[in-house]
C-alpha cells in the first residue's frame, strides 16, 4: 500500500482489539489489506460512491461498555421474543437476549462462545469471504471481528420460531466513531430448514462493517429477511456470501432504510445442481443518502434458477446505485435467471444508476434483465384522482404499491406492518 | 445441439486478396518527425500540424484503456507504418482514367461502385486505401445542390474555415487514448457537408480498405448537416488477410443543427482473422454524433460482422432539445471475434429521444458483449430512452455479454432497458426441416428474423449486402 493511503480509518480499523482464535485468517486478512489500495472513485466497482467521508474519520473500536437499552422496542416483532439474539455494538448483549425457545440441537448463540463446542464448524469462518478474492470492508471484518452469530441447523431439522438477530449500535461519549464489525456464520445441514430475521438499529455517527457466510447443504432451505435501519448518519457496509448447495433453497428480502452511506453486497454461488434463489431487495433512501447494492450471482452448476429484484425508492437529494452481476459458467447449462431493477425518482435531485449485467457462457440457458428508471406514471396518478383521491393519497397509493411488491415477502406480520407504515409516512 | 449440427467448415474470406501496387509510405513507428512528414505531404497547413502535435503530446501522457471484456495483446504502436498511399501520389486524380487500373480492378472485386458505368448503383462514393482517399464520384451533381462530399485532405484545403470549425469539436482529441492518436496522425477520410435546407439528392458512401501489411488505418469522417438538410450516409470496410494484426482506429464526428437529421450506416466487413484467431484487424472506432440543433436527429446503424475485435460505441449527444437518437446494431462474432461494442446516448437537452436496439448473434468460440451508457443529465427534463438488447448464441463455446450502464439524474426521465438470450433451438431447426427446408436456409431465416428490427433501418442496397454477410458468416456454424 502506498504511504499515503494508510488513512485514519486503517490505522483505527487495524488497532481493534482481536481474539486470539482465527489467527491465520486474520493475519492473511490483513497483509492483503496493507497490499491492496483503498477503494477509491477510479475503480469500477465504487465509480459512483465517494468514500472521503468514511475514509478521513477517526474511529474508535467499539469497546465493551455496554449501552443502555434505549431501544429495545425499536425492533417490532413480537413473535420472536424467545429466539432473539441482541448484539449491542459487537458484542452478545445476553441481558437482552432470550433463546429459551431453541430447541436442543439447533446452535443460536454468539460466534465466540460456540467455538469450542464447534471447533469443526468454525473452521467455515473465512471459506466464503475469503480474503485472497474479498473487497477491503470484508477483509477489515475478517482481521478484526470480536464475536457475531454460529447459527447451525442439524440434519432435517428446522426451528419451529424465526431466529431473529438484532445488532444495535451507538456512539458512544467519546468524540471518535464506534466502528462495529459484526460476523455471522449460518451452517444448515443437509434438508434442515430455518427462518433468519437480521435487523439493523442505531443512533448517532457509528460505522458498521458486517459480514456473513451462509452455507446450504444438499435440500436445506433458509428464508433470511434482513431490515437496515441504521441512523442517519452511520456508515454501513455488509457482505453477504451464500453457497447454496444441491437442491437447496434460499429466499432473502432486505429492506434498507437507513444509513447515510450505506451498501449491501450478496455473493451468491451455486454449487450443486437444482439450486434455487431469490432476491428481494428494496431500498428507501431521503435527504442525502447514498444506497448500493452490489450484487454477484454466480451460476456454475446445471439447472439452477435465480431471481433478483432491486427496488428504489428515491426522494430529495439521495443517490441509488445497483450493479448487478449474473455469471452463466460454461458448464452450467439449464440456467434460469432473471433480474430486475426497477427504480422511483420522486424529485428533481434524485439519483439512480443502474447496471444489471449479464455475462453468459452456455447456450442453453434462459436469461433475462430489465431495468427502469421513472417517476410516479402520470396516467396511473390521473385514473385515481378520476376516482376522488387527491394527488397526495393517489401517489402514496402508487408509492405503497410499489414498495408491497418486495415487503410483502417478509414473513414476521409484525415487522412487515411496520415497513407498510414507514412507507406510507415517507411518502 | 447435436453432432451433426456442428459439422464445421470455415466460409473463405472473399475480400482476402492483397492489391500489388506500388505505396508510398513512411517508416514504422511514431513520432513528432513521422506526424510532421504526414502533414507536409499532405500539404496541410500549419494550424492542422499543430493540432496534431498537441494531441500526440496529450496521446503520450494517456493509459492505454484495458477495461473492455477482451483479451487481445495490446499493437505496438512503434511497429506501425502511419501513412501508406498507393502510388503515384499526384495531388488528385481529375478523370477515372489516371487512376491505377490495378486499384479499379481491386474495386472491381470489391464490388464497390466506384465507376460511373455503376452510375444506376446511384451512390456517390468517396474511396480511402489504405490512407488515402483515392476517388470521389458524383461531385459534381452534389456540388449543384452545394452539397460538398471530398476527402478530408482535400477539404482542408477548399474549406479551411469550415474544417477547422468543426474538426475536434465533438470527439476532441483529449477523449481517448484512440482518439488521440488518430487526431495526431489521421492521414485522410471523408468531409460531407450539408448546406441549410438541402435534402441531400444521393446516399453518399465511403469505402475503406487497408492494404498494406504494416499499416494502420487511421481515417476522419466529418458530416455536417445545417439547419434542416438531411443526409444518409453509407459506410463499408474491407482488408486482405495477413497473419498479423492491423490497428484500425478511426474517428467520426457528426454534427447536427436545428432540425437536421443524418442517418449513418455501417457494413463493417475488415478480415476477421481465420478460424484460429491469427490474423484479423483491430477495429477501434470512435464515433459520436452531437444533435446540436433543436429538433435534430443521427441514427446509427451499424452491421459488425468482422474484424478480430471490435471495440467500438457510436454515440449520441443530445444536447438540442427534442433531438433524437438511435442506434441500431447487429454484431455477429464467429471462430475467435471478439466484440465489445454498443452505444452511449447522453440526453442534456428538453424532451430528448433515444432509441437503442441491438443484436448481438455469437457463435463458435467467440465472444459478443453489448455495452451500452444512458445517461440523463440533470436538465433533460422528459427525456425518454428505450433500450433492448437481444443476444443469440449459437453453439457451447462462445459467449454473450450485456453491460449496461444507466445515469438518472432527473425525476420526469424515463427509462427501460431489456435483454434476453436465446438460442437457435432444435425444436425450431427440426421444424424447418420437416417443412422441407435445408439446415442453412432455416438458419439463415432464424437470423434474418432476429435481425429485422435493425436490417429494416438500412439502406435498400446494405440491407441485402447484410442479409448475405451474415449467411456467409454463418455458414457452417450449424449443419
Amino acid at each position: 500500500m502506498s504511504e499515503g493511503s494508510e488513512t485514519a480509518f486503517l490505522k483505527t480499523a487495524l488497532s481493534s482489539l482481536r481474539p486470539n482464535s482465527w489467527k491465520l485468517l486474520r493475519e492473511h486478512a490483513e497483509e492483503i489489506i496493507r497490499a491492496t489500495p483503498l477503494p477509491s472513485q477510479d475503480q469500477e466497482e465504487w465509480k459512483y460512491i465517494d468514500l472521503q467521508s468514511v475514509f478521513s474519520q477517526a474511529y474508535n473500536p467499539a469497546t465493551n461498555n455496554i449501552i443502555k437499552p434505549l431501544w429495545i422496542g425499536a425492533s417490532s416483532a413480537t413473535e420472536t421474543a424467545h429466539s432473539l439474539l441482541v448484539i449491542t455494538n459487537g458484542q452478545l448483549d445476553s441481558n437482552q437476549s432470550n433463546t429459551s425457545s431453541v430447541d436442543n440441537g439447533i446452535v443460536f448463540s454468539s460466534l465466540t462462545n460456540s467455538a469450542k463446542d464447534f471447533p469443526e464448524k468454525h473452521e467455515y469462518v473465512g471459506k466464503l469471504a475469503c480474503p485472497s478474492n474479498s473487497d477491503m470492508f470484508s477483509n477489515i471484518n475478517t482481521a478484526c471481528f470480536e464475536d457475531g452469530v454460529f447459527i447451525y441447523i442439524p440434519k432435517g431439522r428446522s426451528p419451529l420460531t424465526p431466529l431473529h438477530i438484532i445488532f444495535r449500535a451507538t456512539s458512544q461519549a467519546s468524540d471518535v466513531t464506534p466502528i462495529i464489525f459484526p460476523r455471522i456464520l449460518v451452517v444448515l445441514e443437509p434438508g434442515a430448514k430455518a427462518h433468519i430475521v437480521e435487523e439493523y438499529f442505531g443512533e448517532g455517527k457509528y460505522l458498521t462493517n458486517s459480514v456473513l457466510e451462509i452455507f446450504l447443504g444438499e435440500g436445506a432451505s433458509l428464508a433470511h429477511d434482513r431490515t437496515q435501519h441504521e441512523s442517519m448518519s452511520a456508515f454501513h457496509f455488509c457482505t453477504l456470501c451464500i453457497d447454496i448447495g444441491q437442491k437447496a433453497k434460499y429466499t432473502s428480502t432486505s429492506i434498507s432504510m437507513g444509513g447515510s452511506i450505506s451498501r449491501q453486497k450478496p455473493i451468491c454461488k451455486f454449487t450443486g445442481e437444482h439450486g434455487e434463489l431469490e432476491l428481494n431487495y428494496l431500498s428507501l433512501v431521503n435527504t442525502t443518502q447514498i444506497a448500493d447494492t452490489h450484487s454477484t450471482i454466480e451460476h456454475q452448476v446445471p439447472n439452477c434458477t435465480s431471481k433478483q429484484v432491486q427496488k428504489f425508492i428515491v426522494d430529495n437529494s439521495a443517490h441509488g446505485i445497483f450493479r448487478g452481476q449474473i455469471k452463466v459458467h460454461q458448464m452450467a447449462q439449464g440456467t434460469s435467471a432473471s433480474q430486475s431493477s426497477r427504480n422511483l425518482l420522486l424529485a428533481k435531485d434524485a439519483k439512480i444508476d443502474t447496471m444489471p449485467q449479464l455475462e453468459i457462457l452456455a447456450d442453453d440457458v434462459k436469461c433475462s434483465h430489465g431495468a427502469t428508471v421513472g417517476q410516479l406514471d402520470a396516467e396511473e396518478l390521473f385514473y385515481l384522482q378520476s376516482r376522488g383521491l387527491d394527488l397526495d393519497s393517489a401517489k402514496n397509493i402508487l408509492l405503497v404499491g410499489f414498495a408491497t411488491d418486495i415487503i410483502n415477502h417478509i414473513s414476521l406480520p409484525s415487522i412487515r406492518n411496520s415497513l407498510l407504515q414507514k412507507v406510507l409516512k415517507q411518502g | 445441439m447435436n453432432i451433426s449440427l456442428q459439422n464445421l467448415t470455415s466460409q473463405e474470406y472473399k475480400y482476402g486478396f492483397v492489391t500489388d501496387i506500388e505505396t508510398d509510405s513512411v517508416a514504422p513507428g511514431l513520432n513528432e518527425e513521422v506526424i510532421t512528414t504526414i502533414s507536409k505531404k499532405k500539404n496541410e497547413p500549419s494550424w492542422l500540424l499543430e493540432w496534431r502535435l498537441r494531441a500526440y503530446q496529450h496521446w503520450q501522457t494517456m493509459k492505454y484503456p484495458n477495461w473492455a471484456h477482451l483479451r487481445y495483446t495490446v499493437p505496438d504502436f512503434q511497429k506501425i507504418i502511419y501513412y501508406s498511399a498507393p502510388k503515384p501520389q499526384q495531388s488528385k486524380y481529375s478523370s477515372m482514367d489516371e487512376v491505377d487500373p490495378e486499384l479499379l480492378r481491386t474495386f472491381d472485386k470489391l464490388g464497390v461502385p466506384i465507376e460511373e458505368r455503376k452510375a444506376l448503383a446511384g451512390v456517390a462514393v468517396d474511396v480511402v486505401f489504405d490512407s488515402v482517399s483515392v476517388t470521389t464520384t458524383y461531385k459534381d451533381r452534389l456540388a449543384e445542390k452545394g452539397v460538398i462530399f471530398c476527402s478530408l485532405s482535400e477539404a482542408v484545403r477548399e474549406y479551411p474555415d469550415l474544417v477547422k470549425k468543426y474538426l475536434g469539436s465533438v470527439v476532441p482529441y483529449t477523449d481517448n487514448f484512440f482518439s488521440a492518436l488518430n487526431s495526431a496522425v489521421f492521414t485522410d477520410g471523408s468531409f460531407c457537408f450539408i448546406p441549410k435546407g438541402v435534402k441531400c439528392p444521393m446516399d453518399l458512401s465511403t469505402y475503406f480498405r487497408i492494404n498494406n501489411k504494416e499499416s494502420g488505418q487511421f481515417e476522419r469522417t466529418l458530416i455536417v448537416a445545417e439547419e434542416g438538410a438531411s443526409v444518409s450516409y453509407l459506410e463499408g470496410c474491407t482488408a486482405p488477410r495477413f497473419d498479423t494484426n492491423q490497428l484500425h482506429a478511426a474517428v467520426v464526428e457528426l454534427i447536427a443543427l436545428n432540425d437536421a437529421n443524418i442517418k449513418y450506416s455501417t457494413v463493417q466487413n475488415w478480415y476477421a482473422g481465420d478460424s484460429e484467431g491469427i490474423g484479423g484487424i483491430f477495429n477501434f472506432v470512435t464515433k459520436r454524433g452531437l444533435c446540436k440543433g433543436k429538433r435534430s436527429k443521427i441514427s446509427w446503424t451499424q452491421v459488425e460482422t468482422g474484424s478480430a475485435i471490435t471495440w467500438k460505441y457510436p454515440s449520441c449527444i443530445l444536447l438540442g432539445d427534442q433531438s433524437v437518437g438511435e442506434f441500431y446494431s447487429v454484431a455477429l462474432t464467429n471462430h475467435k471475434q471478439q466484440a465489445d461494442t454498443g452505444t452511449k446516448m447522453v440526453h442534456i437537452g428538453r424532451n430528448t429521444k433515444s432509441n437503442i436496439i441491438s443484436k448481438g448473434i455469437s457463435a463458435g468460440n467467440s465472444s459478443n458483449s453489448y455495452r451500452g451508457f444512458v445517461k440523463i443529465a440533470p436538465g433533460a427534463e422528459g427525456a425518454r430512452n428505450f433500450t433492448q438488447c437481444d443476444s443469440m448464441l449459437i453453439g457451447q463455446t462462445c459467449s454473450a455479454n450485456t453491460f449496461p450502464y444507466i445515469e438518472a439524474q432527473n425525476h420526469t426521465a424515463k427509462v427501460e432497458h431489456e435483454a434476453t438470450t436465446s438460442r437457435i433451438g432444435e425444436e425450431q431447426l427440426f421444424y424447418f426441416q420437416q417443412r422441407g427446408i435445408p439446415i442453412e436456409e432455416a438458419v439463415s431465416m432464424i437470423i434474418n428474423g432476429f435481425c429485422k428490427e435493425v436490417f429494416r433501418e438500412l439502406p435498400m442496397e446494405f440491407a441485402v449486402e447484410a442479409t448475405n454477410l451474415l449467411s456467409l458468416k454463418l455458414e457452417g456454424t450449424v449443419g
